[in-house]
């Protein structure tokens, strides 16, 4: 334990009372510091543990209010790739056009781009594919789960394509979320792939049997932002659907 | 009879109370927390400096992500923020201009137990309307902040200080003295940043990669992270394992080893070192930064209050021998 500064002349003191109140006050705020790693800690595809979610679900309204909603996983479980959001824009007057987000040459300083990054990343968390009977047969929990999942990552990628199309003026907007493949030391150093190689930067498909990713005729209509009710991304903490990433919680640092 | 177990108990609970209330009840002066509070107060004034800039893209009307959208997200937790009710681009830029004013107020130490809690507050707003595009800078500023606005952080090296020379006796303006909620302030940064540590070391063991020792490849070849080229460490495998090794060593065994004398100093240089490399490296500048103003809640006060005589007492040297100089060209 560490020693704490040397009293300085007349100390202020409190009494035993108040003491045991700041004691109180102390120990709930640090365990409402700790509830949120440690259910995000026990999650896994079977859902969160038991142990650790009455904890969370007590203090909740301190917790998620106070902003200490995080599960402080930085760069982990593993340094995983990149995902950027490729945006590709049709005009009446104009050829199409295409942007990237991220793109450090045009987000300065680094804070924005870092902003556009982690915009990039949270619709890459979001994202689950379209609703699928055949794979849920029979499961109503699992078909209630997945669509609402669906809708709320529909609903943040509407309002970012409705974004660009009037940032940019642009009649129609696709995002497409691209995977930044990180290369391997022999890529690097034996076949010298350069970092930002297009070869490394693969279209991710919004499901997984969908149609190439070139056409433009497919991309959904963009609907006036909030047109369409949400659930809840954080949700009650005793949710069990473990694949649902936690609404304040960044991966990446 | 007492038996020697009762006795041992309760000697043990005894210790337990006092080393309890030596922890959390010992006052401390302000020092470590005044420069905690500058470096703080400038990294919140230039966060909001930057929204202040994009006010229109990221909560106007039609930002990234709207603020019914933001608003539906939230719909089920405790998150809440007036700005989901505000999407008119003038009133959100004289937010976001309040929020650096009173940012740069906390930064000088000016009306400091005011100015600190606007700053919390007012960023706490962004932090819930802003869902998505946040990092660990934030939630790190965040933090701070809120243990800061309970302290006496703003009694020294502060505009504060030199307004209660000139108007004594205000509360608004405490003393520099040693003092319980500054205390209490320091051990909960220093806990919360054991927290952060333990559980950032203790995710990355259910990697393969920090295990392999390839983890600080992949981390030094991630294109969209990197403001500096070091993959060259790439030509040095063992350097490349070991700096995962240690890495994750470091991260999940902090909330150990930050503690006892012998250590503390090691962990915090190492802390210097990751956090300066992922500063500089991976482009995060701001969060290396602000962890690295974290971690300086493990130096004692008597530090800085060394460091500010010293600079006092060359000051007043300096000042002297300028006299000096002046009187002796007046005699002449």
């Amino acid at each position: 334990m560490v020693h704490s500064q040397e009293l300085a002349d007349s100390p202020p003191s409190l009494s035993n009372r108040n003491k045991w109140l700041i004691s109180l006050l102390v120990a709930i705020h640090v365990l409402a510091v700790v509830a949120e790693p440690l259910r995000f800690f026990s999650r896994s595809s079977r859902g969160t543990s038991p142990a650790t979610d009455p904890l969370r679900l007590a203090l909740a309204p301190y917790v998620e209010f106070a902003y200490l909603n995080h599960g402080y996983f930085f760069f982990a479980p593993e340094p995983g790739p990149s995902h950027l959001m490729e945006c590709r824009l049709k005009f009446d007057d104009r050829p199409d056009g295409k942007l990237i987000f991220p793109d450090r040459r045009n987000q300065w300083p680094r804070l924005l781009y870092h902003r556009h990054f982690m915009l990039a990343e949270f619709l890459h968390q979001l994202h689950v594919p379209p609703y699928d009977a055949s794979l849920a047969p029979g499961d109503t929990r699992l078909a209630l789960d997945w669509r609402a999942d669906r809708q709320r990552f529909e609903s943040v990628r509407d309002s970012m394509q409705s974004h660009v199309a009037s940032r940019y003026a642009a009649t129609r907007v696709q995002i497409v979320r691209l995977e930044h493949r990180l290369p391997s030391s022999e890529e690097v150093f034996d076949m010298q792939v350069a970092l930002d190689a297009p070869t490394l930067y693969i279209p991710l498909p919004d499901a997984p049997l969908a149609e190439p990713l070139n056409e433009m005729d497919g991309s959904p209509v963009i609907p006036p932002p909030g047109s369409t009710r949400l659930p809840s991304v954080g949700g009650p903490p005793f949710r069990t659907d473990a694949a649902s990433p936690s609404i304040a919680e960044e991966v990446k640092p | 009879v007492i038996k020697p177990t009762e006795v041992g108990a309760k000697a043990w609970l005894r210790e337990l109370v006092e080393g309890w209330d030596h922890f959390w009840f010992t006052p401390r002066q302000p020092h470590t927390l005044a420069v905690i509070r500058i470096f703080c107060g400038g990294m919140l004034a230039y966060v909001h400096l930057v929204w202040a800039c994009v006010v229109n893209d990221y909560m106007g009307p039609n930002a990234w992500v709207t603020a019914d959208v933001v608003r539906q997200l939230h719909r089920n937790d405790w998150g809440w923020s007036w700005l989901w009710y505000v999407e008119n681009p003038s009133l959100l830029f004289v937010h976001q201009l309040i929020a650096v004013a009173v940012s740069l107020m906390m930064m000088v130490g000016c009306l400091t137990r005011i100015s600190t809690a606007v700053a919390w507050w007012l960023t706490l707003m962004v932090c819930h309307r802003l869902t998505g595009a946040l990092f660990g800078l934030d939630q790190v500023v965040v933090m701070l902040s809120t243990y800061l606005m309970f302290s006496r952080c703003g009694s020294v090296l502060s505009v504060d200080a030199w307004l209660r020379n000139r108007f004594p006796g205000r509360r608004l303006f405490p003393a520099e003295s040693p003092s319980i909620s500054n205390n209490v302030a320091t051990r909960l940064i220093q806990l919360h940043l054991c927290v952060i540590y333990l559980f950032g070391g203790l995710s990355k063991m259910r990697g393969e990669m920090w295990f392999d020792g390839s983890a600080m490849w992949y981390t030094a070849v991630n294109y969209e992270y990197q403001s500096m080229d070091i993959t060259w460490l790439g030509q040095f495998p063992f350097l490349i394992a070991a700096l995962t090794a240690g890495t994750i060593f470091w991260e999940t065994f902090y909330c150990a080893l930050v503690w006892p004398r012998l250590t503390r100093p090691l962990t915090l240089l190492a802390a210097l070192f990751v956090h300066g490399g992922i500063a500089l490296a991976l482009g995060m500048v701001t969060f290396g930064t602000i962890m690295i103003v974290a971690n300086m809640a493990f130096i004692e006060p008597r530090f800085f209050l060394s460091l500010k005589s010293r600079v006092s007492r060359k000051t007043v040297v300096g000042s002297k021998s300028h006299r000096n100089i002046s009187g002796a060209r007046s005699i002449k």
